[in-house]
């Protein structure tokens, strides 16, 4: 498996255990305070069954029964069972729940239903007052497994957002290593193959300066690379000088590098790092180049752009790359990791690279300043 | 000598395969671009084809499918500087007989384009070397038409100078070829059988000495 997989999967899984043990945490303190609330409610209620109770202790017994047995009544269609007791007397019994003798407040489970039971017995007046309460938590044991479902969902949601965010970003900073590496197998290829080449056959002296000749341009070639290398490691570390470039300057360089090349520069001035620019440039037009047999440079106010009359960008590709994804695919898998560099400098200057690619108008890189 | 088609878009290397192809007896024909790749097929016969995955017009892998549905008795050895297993994998299912990773050694493509023309008995079978003559589907090796006895490893050596012909081959080379990487002999084990391949065949002028590196088989 590859390094940047196995991190991938680390990192997830670190994600999944914050993600997971969060909504965890989340829920059992939800759920505790709410079952909080829930015993101060049904607290107050046993408290106002046993002041009523205590009230009517000393009333005639026909009298304090009924009164007793109609407040528990209510409190039945409610869902609450009640038993109360004076002194020997069972005032009002509507208790079926099961519970333990001697406990105040307990939860127990009764026909497969949870029950809040909370015990009061009081020496009211010389008398003794006995309330037991019992509540069902069916609705709280719903809203606790709704809210459970609803964490479950949504974490699933997130962590898969999450891991699917993770995955392109990871394989994102992975993607230059590779391209890096892909730069470096052609010249290498043509630097090893020319030397056996050389080694291996019996060769004319014309063969051999040829030979030869491969060797030097593929080592130029790796001095690209590097080169290349160095400024995308000074632009990612941040490390440019911005100063007043002279456009014009630059267009006349790039018109020596490529004579073929249609130039037009609106510009005389722009601020940014000359270097980068030049080699963002020079990567562009280079690309074009390739791909295109007409190749326009324009410099405006509004930008750069660099057209080419090669074959139109496929639309799938095109999003791609101008979301920064599958470079390594445009103008033949080649160059991509120009495109990569020439992305990299136009951020650092606060701009913004990207392609458009029409049948009708050709392609066009566009850097554009914000 | 076989009909070779190389789909490589990097210039530089098409020539430098071309070229060690043509030293060892095969036609190298280039290509530069998938399209450029299927005219040649439509026109010529071709006996194996080198592809480059990443050409600038059609995917390496959808052109490889292309190519087995349309050219399915033509094999193909992908020549890639893509160096990852799911790639290897995706070329090897597509229907390549071999699939080697830039950068390469050409005597490694050369033995692996031997291989696949052997599994495919496009491989050239009989060589003439002035008045010696070799048959490598028979193993028999005559001069002036009459066989010539060689050892096992005479003959190993001469096949292999044979399928490398033009090539400098290292002693270290010869030894491994022949005698196999387990074999600890000494760089003159190979002087030895060359001298004896050279006094029995009379290629005293063929098999070139190559000053502190091995040999050559000149053809």
């Amino acid at each position: 498996m590859q390094i940047w997989k196995k991190n991938f999967l680390s990192t997830y899984a670190l994600f999944l255990v914050v993600i997971y043990g969060g909504l965890l945490f989340l829920e059992s303190y939800i759920s505790q305070n709410e079952m909080k609330q829930w015993i101060r409610h049904a607290r107050n209620n046993e408290e106002s069954i046993f002041y009523l109770a205590a009230g009517l202790k000393d009333e005639e017994l026909s009298r304090m029964s009924m009164n007793l047995q109609s407040a528990a009544k209510k409190y039945l269609d409610m869902g609450i069972q009640v038993r109360v007791r004076i002194e020997t007397y069972i005032a009002a019994d509507y208790l079926q729940a099961e519970f333990t003798e001697g406990k105040a407040v307990e939860i127990s489970t009764w026909k497969g239903e949870r029950y809040l039971i909370i015990q009061e017995e009081q020496d009211v007046g010389g008398g003794i007052v006995e309330v037991i309460y019992a509540e069902n938590l069916k609705e709280l044991s719903q809203a606790q497994q709704k809210r459970t479902l609803f964490f479950c969902i949504a974490g699933l949601i997130f962590s898969g957002l999450i891991g699917i965010f993770l995955y392109y970003t990871m394989r994102r900073i992975n993607r230059p290593v590779n391209q890096i590496a892909h730069e470096l197998r052609t010249p290498l290829t043509g630097i090893r193959g020319y030397a056996e080449y050389i080694m291996m056959g019996k060769l004319a002296e014309e063969d051999l300066f040829f030979a030869a000749k491969q060797i030097v341009d593929s080592a130029k070639s790796l001095e690209d690379v590097t080169g290349k290398l160095l400024i995308m490691g000074n632009v990612r570390e941040g490390a440019i000088k911005i100063r007043r470039i002279n456009v014009k300057k630059l267009f006349r360089e790039l018109e020596a590098k490529y004579p073929d090349v249609r130039i037009d520069c609106c510009i005389d001035f722009l601020n940014g790092d000359e270097t980068l620019v030049s080699c963002l440039l020079e990567n562009l037009t280079g690309n074009a180049m390739r791909v295109g047999n007409q190749v326009k440079v324009t410099a405006d106010e509004t930008g750069f752009y660099v057209w080419n009359d090669g074959e139109t960008l496929d639309k799938r590709l095109l999003r791609a790359i101008n979301r920064g994804q599958d470079s390594l695919d445009i103008h033949g898998g080649k160059h991509g990791y120009g495109i990569q560099i020439c992305r990299e400098i136009a951020l650092a200057h606060g701009w913004k690279l990207f392609y458009q690619s029409t049948e009708k108008e050709g392609t066009t890189a566009i850097c554009r300043f914000k | 000598m076989a009909d070779i088609l190389i789909v490589e878009d990097d210039r530089r290397i098409n020539e430098l395969i071309r070229r060690t192809l043509s030293m060892t007896g095969h036609a190298g024909i280039t290509a530069f671009t998938g399209r450029e790749a299927l005219s040649v097929l439509g026109k010529s016969r071709i006996d194996l084809i080198l592809l480059d995955i990443g050409l600038p017009d059609i995917d390496g892998f959808l052109l490889m499918r292309r190519l087995s549905e349309e050219y399915g008795d033509i094999p193909v050895i992908c020549v890639t500087a893509r160096d990852e297993v799911p790639d290897r994998i995706k070329g090897l299912k597509g229907g390549a007989e071999d699939y080697i990773v830039k950068p390469f050694a050409m005597e490694e493509l050369l033995a692996r384009i031997q291989v696949v023309l052997r599994r495919f008995h496009r491989e050239q079978t009989v060589y003439h070397i002035r008045d010696v003559e070799v048959d490598l589907a028979g193993a028999a090796v005559k001069k002036a038409g009459v066989p010539v006895e060689l050892t096992n490893r005479e003959y190993e050596l001469l096949r292999i100078f044979l399928v490398n012909k033009n090539i400098a081959l290292s002693r270290e080379r010869l030894l491994d070829l022949a005698w196999g990487r387990d074999f600890y002999g000494d760089d003159r084990t190979v002087d030895v059988h060359i001298r004896r391949i050279r006094q029995k065949l009379g290629l005293e002028k063929d098999i070139k000495t190559i000053f502190k590196y091995g040999y050559r088989l000149e053809m």
